[in-house]
């Protein structure tokens, strides 16, 4: 039986400052984190981070990017309009 | 900035300029619309006030093409303006137009506000005018006319309103709303969002949206079980008195060490100042804000006084539509948490009833619950009224439970540091109390503010293993049924016993009577000392005797 990878959140920081991996939130670690092509994440109570393997939670997350990516888009274009129409 | 804003944390500030920007520019909630849904708001009328105005635009949208302000001459249909009379809405946009002019001639004594309330006001007045009564402004003479043009001039420099999209209207369709939560927007509601919003001209709601989708975000993946960075949370307001708190125990160790070495040379010798084994055992740990913050919002404010009244009865009921919600909740809201002690009891019957179901096999409703109530009156008091919990149940639960409980809960934090501090205040300037007296007094009082915070975070605290882990040690909780120690399934069990006993007492003095047998006078009537006796026994948790 494999074990379920982990890694240590000052891992994934560094993983993050080197854009090999795109967290969710601008904070980036300890919150959700693409990486290797999934997400990982903390559980609660937990230290290190782990693949989401929860297929609701990998549902919520990519919402929530996708979401977040058109926020950021329209933040963007409005600043360069500068508010006006 | 007013003084009433300064309260507000910076999640619920960008909420609310996010709001009321959009109820000055509503043209700009369709593009924000696409990603920020009215579920993102923490705080559910700020996520009303967006889905109405998201509609209203929507709707607004299929009727009429805007992108500036466009005053045209047909159309008007499905508007919910209470301007129907052509004289009133031609004065309307008369008095509007004098105050336009007056801002025109003394700038200096408008505010900001006031003049994009007036060009808003008068784009919206002038295009109802215009569609309602068509060739009604052109019967005005010709210095009117011009004064009006002016007006809609200086009102097409908002080029995102929306013809028949203002505040007033968005109240009328708030009001018209059948959903229970939309009932508590309030028109001086509506206006504070939009003195919260900072100037048009400054509003960035792309950016407050983004905020407020973003804090979303957290709270989403926080209740996903999975851990998120609470970096930008550092302005809490309750974590803001929860540090307090803490800073007031520490300097009081420091203080109970210093007196006791000055008066004994060592530290806790006198009575008053040595805890007891079991007292020890059972002071609260100290408030982690990083560990409370899942389960508690340090960052809302304190709920005032109206909010708190409206989520406590959203709790009841909640909790009276779907009883399954108690299993979660008893264990962190109590009765006592309720500022409403009507809406206590009715919590504290609804609690007894459900955790007594099992065995008594009767679920919570209003009936249930009442009936509950009623047989504890003498113990705790009357209670709810039938009629009002009947309204309570009518209207619903206005919003989110989770929420509705949260508020719950940190209206009670607030009463309870108050009270501490009040009961610090009073024992310091009292002649009769000595040091040793003040300073005990003040650790029971801040023992109880953390103790409670303990319990709402759902995380344990220190359980005592004699207490059987009772984590309320200081908390001035009424024991359901008056027995510490015991649940409520227990002391239900025991009055059933003490029921059949003054039974079984009042059948044997009917006997007695009826055989011819001497009675006793302690028999001749279902004994009253005998009553007493086992209710006694009840109170201490003892097995009633007889």
């Amino acid at each position: 039986m494999t074990e379920t990878p982990t890694i240590s959140s000052e891992d994934m920081a560094g993983l993050v400052a080197g854009r090999e991996a795109l967290p969710l939130l601008p904070e980036g670690a300890p919150g959700p984190v693409q990486h290797a092509g999934m997400w990982w994440a903390i559980p609660t109570g937990e230290t290190d981070y782990r693949p989401v393997t929860d297929p609701a939670q990998i549902v919520l997350l990519d919402r929530n990017t996708q979401r977040y990516a058109a926020a950021r888009v329209a933040t963007a274009r409005a600043r360069e309009d500068g508010g006006s129409p | 900035m007013t003084g009433a804003l300064t309260a507000l944390t910076p999640r619920e500030f960008a909420e609310r300029a996010l709001v009321g920007t959009l109820l000055w520019q509503p043209g700009r909630i369709l593009d924000i619309a696409a990603w920020l849904d009215a579920e993102d708001f923490r705080t559910p009328a700020n996520g009303v006030v967006f889905r109405h105005l998201r509609d209203a635009v929507a709707e607004a949208c299929g009727r009429v093409q805007w992108g500036t302000v466009q005053v045209h001459a047909e159309g008007g249909s499905g508007r919910t303006s209470g301007v129907t009379d052509a004289d009133e809405a031609l004065r309307t946009v008369m008095v509007i137009a004098d105050n336009l002019s007056d801002m025109r001639e003394h700038p200096s004594s408008w505010s900001d506000v006031d003049i994009e309330a007036e060009r808003h006001a008068c784009a919206d007045a002038s295009a109802r005018c215009a569609a309602e009564h068509p060739g009604l402004l052109q019967q005005l003479d010709v210095s009117a006319r011009a004064e009006i043009d002016a007006v809609l001039a200086l009102a097409s420099v908002n080029p995102y309103a929306v013809p028949g999209v203002d505040a007033v209207s968005l109240f009328e369709r708030i009001s018209a709303s059948t959903e229970p939560g939309d009932r508590s927007i309030s028109a001086p509601f509506l206006h504070t969002l939009m003195a919260t919003a900072p100037a048009t001209s400054m509003g960035q709601p792309e950016v407050y949206g983004q905020m407020v989708l973003e804090a979303s975000i957290r709270r989403q993946v926080q209740q996903a079980g999975m851990r998120v960075a609470q970096a930008s949370q550092t302005t809490a307001e309750l974590g803001g008195l929860l540090a307090a708190v803490e800073t007031a125990v520490n300097d009081l160790d420091v203080a109970q060490q210093r007196w006791g070495i000055v008066n004994d040379g060592h530290i806790g010798t006198t009575s008053v100042d040595r805890p007891s084994a079991a007292s020890l055992r059972s002071v609260p740990q100290r408030v982690d804000p990083d560990t409370l913050a899942s389960r508690l919002d340090l960052v809302a404010p304190m709920p005032e006084e109206g909010e708190v009244a409206t989520a406590e009865e959203t709790v009841l009921a909640a909790v009276l539509v779907r009883p399954d919600t108690l299993s979660g909740l008893a264990a962190r809201l109590h009765p006592e948490d309720f500022a409403d002690d009507q809406l206590g009891l009715a919590f504290r019957a609804a609690i007894d009833v459900h955790t007594t179901a099992r065995a008594t096999g009767s679920r919570v409703d209003p009936v249930t619950v009442v009936w509950e109530q009623q047989r504890h009156a003498a113990q705790h008091g009357a209670g709810i009224s039938v009629d009002r919990l009947m309204r309570i149940v009518e209207r619903g639960p206005v919003g989110d439970l989770g929420y509705a409980a949260e508020v719950v809960m940190r209206g009670r934090l607030a009463r309870l540091t108050v009270d501490a501090a009040r009961a610090v205040q009073q024992a310091a300037q009292h002649p009769g109390l000595q040091p040793a007296d003040v300073l005990h007094t003040t650790r029971l009082a801040y023992d109880a503010v953390r103790a409670t915070v303990t319990r709402m975070s759902g995380e344990p605290s220190n359980p005592s293993p004699d207490a059987g882990g009772d984590s309320r040690p200081h908390e001035p909780v009424d024991q359901p049924g008056g027995s510490p120690g015991r649940s409520s399934a227990q002391v239900i069990q025991l009055r059933q016993r003490a029921a059949n006993l003054r039974n079984a007492i009042l059948v044997d003095s009917r006997n007695a009577h009826g055989s011819g047998r001497p009675v006793h006078p302690v028999q001749a009537v279902p004994s009253r000392d005998a009553e007493q006796h086992v209710e006694r026994d009840i109170e201490r948790g003892m097995e009633p005797d007889v």
